[in-house]
């Protein structure tokens, strides 16, 4: 099986500071909801420009489905790899929700026939047809969001990478792109795969597999059942455990293993006194 | 700053929203370069007829109109007053001390609040009626023949319809960033031209960071959604002349040459 | 200061087309407290804030702040000390930044309000200091700097102008983990110093961390206005019809109690949780599955 992405080696440097990463290695399987999580400036948001060919790295390679990148690729490989940035503002590019779905099918030169029934499609994933001709100054954070997945849907890539998608979103909005992703995921299983970048741990807890950065360190890389057992440590990057792991730490159970909250409850209530 | 209704657009379903957005604009320019023309009460009542059906043809309220003209009143009425007071001729029809007011001058100024008026209603239909994408497009279209000089026709219309969408945006974020200098004490309203010049940097400094770091970001994401460049990109929103659009083009004939005809006559 | 809000109505716009926001407010801010805002996005939580320091003047009704009026007429000029009273933290305020230097940036509120160089400066150290900004940087340009240190600068600007009274709009908002502790952690030192605080957030966490005092903002309208201990007693239900979530503590601790556990006070911790917790569970039956040694 070909892997998703590949990057080997990398080391990229700021402009004017420091390295950031010096031999990075990572690779994320085709197929996998992967999350990244580390600190505020600890090279998430770095890496996904990077593997997009945002910005430039002095060495190593990345490759996404074995292609490498490269100036003669990156056209082939932003074709394959959509990405959902944080603020929602600065990614709409249509005058309304239907045009800015279109955006990426006009830069694709798909015919103009074959448009309505994509926009269609992809504003319907993301439930958010009904919103097809608001502008949008008249949308709330969490539907320009699920706005840009559907931009992102329309142009069928095999790769997703949201960038803090959910920061900048009221508690509502967050919980209606999360939701967005879940479908997404379940919908598309192993043809989809799912790079979310995030400091929300409950966020990172839905992965099959966790990254943690630090200063541009591969810290940790395990699954969340395992990861969120480090309570301590994880506190020391910055981060920190999801509520059910942080209530099984302090109840001093040894092997905590109850990920959903829903879970927790119940096997408390066994226990009861 | 939100009641402005000149250069909005007013989501509708009225026979004007369906024409192509070029008829529109050829439709609108025709008119303003004829008004100027415009000489005698016939001529001016022919424009209005005109205007008239163009706008019941929106189905939008009258109200909506009334309210796009209500901010310009002031200005009507400053040019009234010019008028009325620097034209000259005979008779006089009012006179105290300098000031005289002659019927030639009554008359020009009735036609001057007319033209501003008929001008600035069909502009404003132009802008209810048609979405500013599709203004940019129709723009495009329309200048097409300039890209035989090399202007980059395309790119225009891109950058035009992007400033278009940001322009609420940047609405919002200059309210927010003007509350938060007043909140730290920033005031304009006095002091000496020079002092006030440089009150509005604290207001200007961060309107353009941020405006720069929504261009990167927003070139990020039409970049990574396959931008390239502006020529060569498939349309979403494809032109095309319908019937209606012959039916306007026919009323247009129809205008033109009665306005010649009651202006020579 | 106490800060009064008394029968404020306000709408956008006038006329036929005015859109009301706010409608019949009463409340008293106390002095001295942390009082939490929530509601729904819309609600009119911001719009009701910007009553505080006249940003926004009643349509009707008037704000009282200790001596100072703020209604309808009131005019512009007697705004300043009312401004210097009550300091605002808008959402994001790092975008307020405009200075050639952090040091010149935070001086700017003083130097307004009439505080001579030297005073200014010595308040934007004072700040500065109390913010946890790295003083070898204050002669640095703040756009070279952090997103997390430029939030720091900007609530230093209004910390300098030293007001009895800080307005904070989501001031969290786009902090990681680690900076969201720190900014928790310097508004319980702001209310040490004795300052009234007044904070609008999403996050339910915050708010029983920090809060004393909870309005509760539904259409325009006040919904509730209680301590954040009887706030918080309200069932699961409550919550759902405000679009508002529960704190994770308190709303395991109440799926909890359905279960038939008891608690004596709600949880403002995880700790606190397990602590009222352990005592209920079955020892014995938790020590065959898992229980810690050092337990």
């Amino acid at each position: 099986m070909t892997d998703a992405i590949t990057i080997k080696n990398l080391t990229y440097s700021y402009p004017d500071q420091g390295e950031l990463f010096k031999g990075f290695d990572l690779t994320v399987q085709k197929g996998e909801w992967l999350s990244i999580v580390g600190h505020n400036g600890s090279g998430k948001s770095t890496l996904a420009k990077l593997i997009l060919g945002l910005l430039d790295f002095d060495k190593g390679h990345i490759s996404v489905f074995g292609k490498k990148l490269s100036e003669e690729t990156l056209a082939a490989i932003r074709a394959e790899v959509g990405m959902v940035f944080q603020n929602p503002d600065n990614q709409f590019v249509g005058a309304t929700v239907a045009d800015d779905v279109a955006f990426g099918l006009e830069n694709r030169q798909v015919p103009s026939l074959e448009m309505p029934a994509k926009i269609e499609a992809a504003l319907r994933q993301v439930e958010m047809l009904d919103y097809a001709e608001r502008e949008p100054h008249t949308l709330s954070g969490g539907q320009k969001q699920r706005v840009a997945m559907a931009s992102v849907l329309a142009l069928q890539p095999r790769v997703i990478i949201l960038d803090e998608a959910t920061a900048m979103l009221d508690p509502e909005g967050k919980q209606a792109v999360l939701k967005t992703i879940k479908e997404l995921k379940a919908a598309y299983q192993e043809k989809l795969t799912m790079i979310v970048i995030t400091h929300d741990m409950e966020e990172a807890a839905l992965a099959d597999r966790v990254v943690v950065l630090d200063d541009g360190q591969l810290v940790y890389d395990e699954a969340p059942e395992t990861l969120f057992l480090k309570g301590h440590a994880l506190q020391e990057l910055g981060l920190t455990q999801p509520f059910a792991m942080a209530l099984q730490s302090a109840l001093g159970l040894q092997n905590p293993s109850y990920q959903s909250k829903q879970e927790l409850a119940t096997w408390l209530s066994t226990l009861k006194a | 700053m939100n009641n402005l209704v000149i250069g909005q657009f007013v989501p509708g379903s009225g026979l004007l929203y369906r024409l192509d957005p070029r008829t529109k604009i050829l439709m609108t320019v025709v008119y303003v370069f004829l008004l100027v023309f415009a000489n005698n009460w016939a001529t001016y009542l022919w424009a209005a007829g005109f205007l008239l059906v163009a706008l019941l043809l929106t189905k939008q309220g009258l109200g909506l109109y009334w309210r796009g003209l209500k901010p310009i009143l002031w200005l009507i009425l400053f040019t009234v007053i010019l008028q009325l007071l620097f034209s000259g001729g005979t008779p006089v029809l009012f006179q105290a001390g300098p000031v005289k007011v002659t019927q030639p001058g009554l008359q020009n100024a009735l036609f001057v609040v007319v033209r501003f008026v008929l001008i600035v209603l069909m502009s404003t239909i132009l802008t209810i009626t048609t979405a500013p994408t599709a203004i940019a497009s129709a723009i495009e279209s329309l200048l097409k023949p300039l890209k035989a000089f090399r202007v980059p026709v395309a790119e225009l219309a891109l950058m035009l319809s992007i400033a278009l969408r940001f322009v609420p945006l940047l609405m919002a974020e200059t309210d927010k960033i003007m509350k938060a200098q007043k909140s730290r004490g920033m005031s304009f309203s006095n002091g000496s031209l020079v002092k006030r010049a440089k009150a509005v940097v604290p207001l200007l400094v961060p309107l353009f960071v941020g405006a720069l770091q929504r261009a990167l970001d927003l070139a990020n994401a039409m970049e990574v959604r396959g931008f390239e460049t502006a020529e060569g990109r498939t349309r979403y929103r494809e032109l095309s002349y319908e019937r209606e659009d012959t039916v306007a083009f026919f009323a247009t004939l129809i205008f033109i040459f009665g306005f010649i005809w009651l202006s020579i006559r | 200061m106490v800060i009064d809000i008394e029968g404020v109505d306000f709408a956008y716009g006038a006329g036929k087309q005015s859109v009301p926001v706010l409608k019949d407010i009463n409340l008293t801010i106390k002095e001295g407290q942390i009082t939490a805002i929530i509601g729904q996005t819309g609600s009119g939580k911001s719009t009701l804030v910007q009553q505080l320091n006249a940003l926004l003047k009643p349509s009707k009704g008037q704000v009282v702040i200790g001596a100072h009026k703020i209604s309808k007429n009131t005019k512009e000029k007697y705004l300043a000390p009312i401004r210097s009273a009550v300091g605002m933290v808008f959402q994001f305020p790092e975008s307020q930044l405009f200075a050639a230097t952090v040091l010149e940036d935070v001086m700017y509120g003083p130097k307004n309000f009439g505080a001579s160089e030297e005073e200014a400066k010595k308040a934007a150290v004072q700040a500065l200091k109390q913010v946890g900004f790295d003083d070898r940087l204050i002669d640095q340009s703040p756009f070279n700097l952090s997103g997390g240190q430029m939030r720091r600068v900007a609530l230093a600007g209004v910390l300098a102008m030293n007001p009895d009274t800080m307005v904070f709009d989501e001031p969290a908002a786009g902090l990681d983990p680690q900076g969201q502790a720190e900014l928790l952690a310097l508004l319980k030192d702001l209310r040490e110093a004795g300052k009234t605080i007044v904070l609008i957030s999403h996050q339910m966490e915050q708010v029983l961390a920090l809060a004393d005092q909870v309005i509760v903002m539904k259409a325009g309208q006040v919904e509730a206005n209680e301590t954040t201990a009887e706030l918080f007693a309200r069932p699961k239900d409550w919550f759902a019809d405000q679009h508002l979530d529960l704190p994770e503590t308190i709303a395991f601790q109440k799926e909890l109690a359905k279960a038939g556990f008891t608690f004596d006070h709600l949880a403002k911790t995880i700790e606190d949780l397990a602590d009222q917790l352990k005592g209920q569970l079955d020892l014995a039956k938790l020590s065959k599955e898992e229980v810690s040694a050092h337990e």
